[in-house]
């Protein structure tokens, strides 16, 4: 006999399975360690569901679940070291990109927020989410993405709601810089503006 | 809340319209439709969020979804 928790996994849980796997995808990087670890979460899910809250949000547990078995038990041993001091990215302003691009020179058959927000393609935007540090990833995923509250993606990352609120900020400004410099370098910019031209020049 | 900067400030928490205090959202919405230029940041970042969602959508391999109805089924 199946009881109601085990009806809410059924009917709410199961069917999340497409974006879930998306995000183990973006935070292992690897097809194969992403369908290991939906599978240990969701073993794990069923396995311990006494412990959800009925009425809660079972998509934030399920999350919650995922976030500690990535951490646990798939994150890299070692850390990468750092590229760019935190410290960098804190001078950096609030809407980065935003600002960026409207400060470019309009021509006649480009505006900037179009030719870049537009003609960026997926993997453009996978590769930019993918080089974040992995807390500032998780972050900026769960949140950004996925659209859970600071709460709950304090309670999935085991940290501080100010924590979350921190890594958010900076994951957004390592996001956008990110993507201001491929733009740059992938030529995407309008006609006039000098490092995209000088780039295609080049290639 | 018609600051500029106060709305800019709760930008994202309007966008993903959670963690909202119950009045906030009004305020910001009625800010948005007078001032241009934080309407155009707006329109800015959930296009840019919505781009950023939709690149890493993908689908759940279906033996990974047989997996998992097998192994709810065994315990």
């Amino acid at each position: 006999m199946r009881n109601a928790r085990q009806d809410e996994f059924q009917t709410k849980a199961l069917p999340l399975l497409d974006e879930v796997y998306g995000v183990a995808l973006r935070m292992t990087h690897n097809p194969e360690a992403a369908e290991d670890l939906v599978a240990d979460a969701y073993a794990r899910a069923w396995k311990n569901l006494d412990q959800f809250q009925p009425g809660t949000n079972i998509r934030a547990w399920i999350y919650k679940i995922l976030t500690n078995t990535y951490i646990n038990n798939y994150r890299k041993k070692h850390r990468e070291p750092e590229r760019v001091s935190l410290d960098a990215y804190d001078r950096i302003e609030d809407f980065y990109l935003y600002n960026r691009l409207t400060q470019q020179p309009r021509s006649f058959h480009a505006d900037p927020v179009e030719s870049v927000v537009g003609q960026m393609t997926n993997e453009d935007f996978k590769r930019a989410l993918d080089k974040l540090p992995e807390e500032y990833r998780a972050a900026v995923i769960l949140y950004d993405l996925q659209g859970l509250s600071y709460q709950e993606v304090a309670e999935a990352m085991d940290v501080p709601l100010g924590t979350v609120r921190s890594r958010l900020a900076r994951g957004r400004k390592m996001l956008q810089s990110s993507l201001w410099t491929h733009a740059k370098e992938a030529g995407l910019l309008a006609d006039g503006f000098q490092v995209g031209s000088a780039v295609r020049r080049k290639s | 809340m018609s600051h500029c900067e106060d709305v800019l400030d709760h930008l994202y928490e309007y966008i993903h319209s959670n963690d909202f205090p119950s009045d906030g959202g009004t305020e910001i919405k009625k800010h948005l439709q007078n001032c241009r230029s934080c309407f155009s940041r707006y329109e800015f970042e959930q296009r840019l969020l919505e781009r950023l969602r939709n690149a890493g959508c993908c689908q759940c391999p279906d033996s990974l979804k047989k997996k998992i109805q097998f192994l709810i089924k065994q315990f």
